[in-house]
């Protein structure tokens, strides 16, 4: 059974319509990697998976959650999902440790030596274990965007989605997040990535997807599709970007 | 409702007033003279610190003490341009700053003085930068007019407050008297966000 | 005339002072309460509340303070409500500041950027874990400078309290010229200097405070 399944997702900002008609399966242990234009819808899908953004039509069914279904909690689908962002959104007033530590604590309701335990250990994972008692401030953009992805961990999720989470990092830093999300792709961990690195996509990636103009154009396996698109356009962007 | 023209004509010669000083306080905030600075910062900190009710008292009986005797309306209106005029320097001096050096070097490489350069180039582009805060200090002086009832019964608040003592029935005259202010004040603003969008027809 | 003055002078700061710090403080502690709730409740961006706040908000900055102090000690009583001259004060300056205070908040909390109410959300906080854990410590900060001007736009605008009566440092300057008119000048220098330095230190550690947060 497919981890994440969106069907004819329809989602409108007024009189925008950014999202057409998406349909979308996602296996566990795939690395699902998004690509296209800017303005094609590619950071709403994402969204509309963890209700960040509520979707105005079609369905998405996370680990068998509905995400339209009033009785399934905010709490309960986000648990599953995990999401490193652009900006990395760290939180400036408290550690790196604290930022990992905040959702097991307050949501999962783990103890503090538990937590902290746990943040440890991720932050181990991704290379910053002596920077835990450091601020956002005093950290680079990519030990930034590290701690980001240790604290989406921290929630143990069964999705991890990553929204262009190097585009804001200096090019000869990108290296140290890709390696991280390398790492987690090889532990089968489930992952969509809206990415512009197409090196990650082709050589990681094992569902490629491509949008413009808030539909899928052209999807599937990454290799394929960087040597031998289909559809006009995907000819035309992969033509500009490669 | 003579009160309430007294309170717009102060309003207005108030304004008047308070651009003036505003305008000349700022330059002076901004000129290359230390001396300048320190007398426009001196009164600008001097003025903004302290309340406009002793200012009113001080305009009209401090005055009268030295033998200048200043009809309640002029004290009043003097007062309250000083305080206003004020917090008018701070908001255009910081209005000045605000406008892009390469604006002033462009005005020095055509040629124009420094004060063709201030009167033509950076003052119209600092006005419409301060314009939002100039505005809201617009509307206090209105709302402050109120406090020349203190001194004498001209403006509208001084008026209900007589006509209260003779007639006693004061909730009402002090919620229709609520109700000019809100008024006028939503008038003020209007105009001031329609200029604001006048003006921003040419450029950020 | 000189022992009229000192003998003023002493009463001012003894008495007049206490009275005005005392209103102003508790003024200030309704508005930092008071802009406290309503801004926060302004978060919530349901249109009801929004509509009432900033009903609140516009009627109170639009009338002049000294109305709603007459109001509150002249006029409530006609419709049941008796308060003394110091609580009308109090309560007239709480209101009033408390309106400012509620944009001080909301402009506080709106300036802390989306992405970081997104990551609370992400991770599974729900509205008020977000508000308390993640917006409110970094929004307090940017509280600061704002509320130290509106304490000294309340020290002076506490001197209007003296036109209800309340024996503050203007009123108290009023009451002594009544006996001798030649203390007005003295009297009146005076206390525009006692007002400038209890307000002056305070609008400059703002400004830096301001600067440093920047």
């Amino acid at each position: 059974m497919a981890m994440i399944t969106m069907s004819h997702v329809r989602k409108a900002f007024g009189s925008n319509e950014v999202l057409k008609d998406i349909s979308l399966a996602v296996d566990p242990g795939e690395v699902c990697c998004i690509i296209g234009p800017s303005g094609s819808g590619k950071s709403t899908v994402l969204r509309c998976i963890n209700r960040l953004v509520p979707i105005d039509g079609g369905e998405v069914v996370v680990d068998g959650l509905s995400v339209t279904d009033p009785k399934v909690k905010d709490v309960d689908l986000r648990r599953r999902v995990g999401m490193v962002f652009q900006q990395f959104n760290l939180f400036p007033h408290m550690t790196a440790l604290q930022n990992v530590t905040l959702s097991p604590r307050k949501v999962r309701g783990l103890g503090a030596a538990e937590a902290d335990e746990l943040a440890m250990r991720l932050l181990a994972k991704v290379g910053l274990k002596e920077k835990a008692p450091q601020y956002p401030a005093q950290l680079s953009g990519g030990q930034q965007q590290r701690v980001a992805i240790a604290r989406a961990l921290a929630m143990e999720p069964k999705v991890m989605l990553f929204d262009e989470a190097t585009s804001a990092l200096d090019p000869e830093i990108t290296g140290e997040v890709l390696a991280v999300m390398r790492d987690l792709a090889a532990e089968h961990t489930t992952m969509i990535c809206v990415t512009h690195e197409m090196g990650f996509a082709r050589e990681v990636g094992t569902h490629l997807v491509f949008m413009d103009g808030g539909v899928i154009v052209e999807e599937g396996e990454p290799r394929a599709i960087f040597d031998n698109p289909q559809a006009q356009r995907t000819k035309a962007f992969l033509s500009k970007v490669l | 409702m003579w009160g309430g023209l007294w309170t717009l004509e102060i309003t207005l010669t108030g304004i008047a007033g308070v651009l003036m000083v505003g305008i000349v306080g700022a330059a002076m905030r901004t000129s290359k003279s230390a001396l300048a600075r320190g007398l426009a910062t001196a009164f600008t900190e001097f003025f903004r610190n302290t309340p406009p009710l002793v200012w009113i008292y001080f305009f009209f009986f401090a005055l009268l003490g030295v033998g200048i005797k200043l009809p309640a309306v002029v004290a009043g209106t003097l007062a309250l341009v000083f305080y206003q005029g004020a917090i008018a320097i701070e908001i255009l001096r910081a209005g000045i700053e605000a406008v892009p050096s390469g604006q002033r070097e462009a005005a020095s490489a055509l040629g124009l003085s420094p004060f063709e350069q201030f009167r033509s180039i950076v003052l119209p582009q600092a006005f419409r930068i301060s314009l939002p805060a100039l505005g809201n200090n617009l509307i206090s002086l209105l709302k402050n007019t109120s406090l020349i009832s203190a001194i004498g019964t001209i403006e509208i608040t001084g008026i209900a407050n007589d006509i209260i003592a003779i007639r006693l029935s004061s909730a009402e005259l002090y919620l229709t008297l609520g109700a000019f202010y809100l008024v006028c004040v939503f008038i003020l603003s209007t105009i001031l966000r329609f200029t604001e969008r006048r003006l921003a027809r040419y450029g950020s | 005339m000189n022992e009229h003055y000192f003998a003023a002078l002493r009463e001012i700061l003894a008495q007049g002072l206490p009275v005005t710090i005392e209103v102003s403080i508790a003024a200030m502690l309704i508005a930092i309460a008071g802009g406290l709730v309503l801004g926060v409740l302004r978060a919530l961006r349901n249109p009801v509340l929004d509509t009432v706040i900033i009903a609140y908000v516009e009627i109170l900055r639009g009338i002049p303070l000294l109305v709603l102090m007459f109001f509150v000690f002249f006029g409530l009583p006609q419709l049941g409500f008796h308060f003394a001259e110091v609580p009308s004060a109090i309560i007239a300056l709480g209101l009033w500041g408390a309106a400012n205070g509620t944009e001080i908040v909301r402009g506080a909390i709106f300036s802390i950027s989306a992405g970081q109410s997104e990551a609370g959300a992400a991770l599974g906080l729900n509205w008020l874990q977000v508000m308390v854990h993640v917006i409110l410590p970094q929004a307090l900060r940017r509280m600061i400078p704002p509320f130290m001007s509106l304490f000294v736009a309340t020290v002076e605008s506490s001197s209007l309290a003296a036109l209800i009566g309340v024996k503050d440092i203007v009123e108290i300057v009023r009451l002594r010229v009544e006996n001798d008119p030649a203390l007005w000048i003295p009297l009146l220098v005076s206390i525009l200097f006692l007002y400038f330095f209890i307000n002056y230190p305070i609008s400059v550690a703002s400004q830096k405070l301001e600067k440093r947060l920047a």
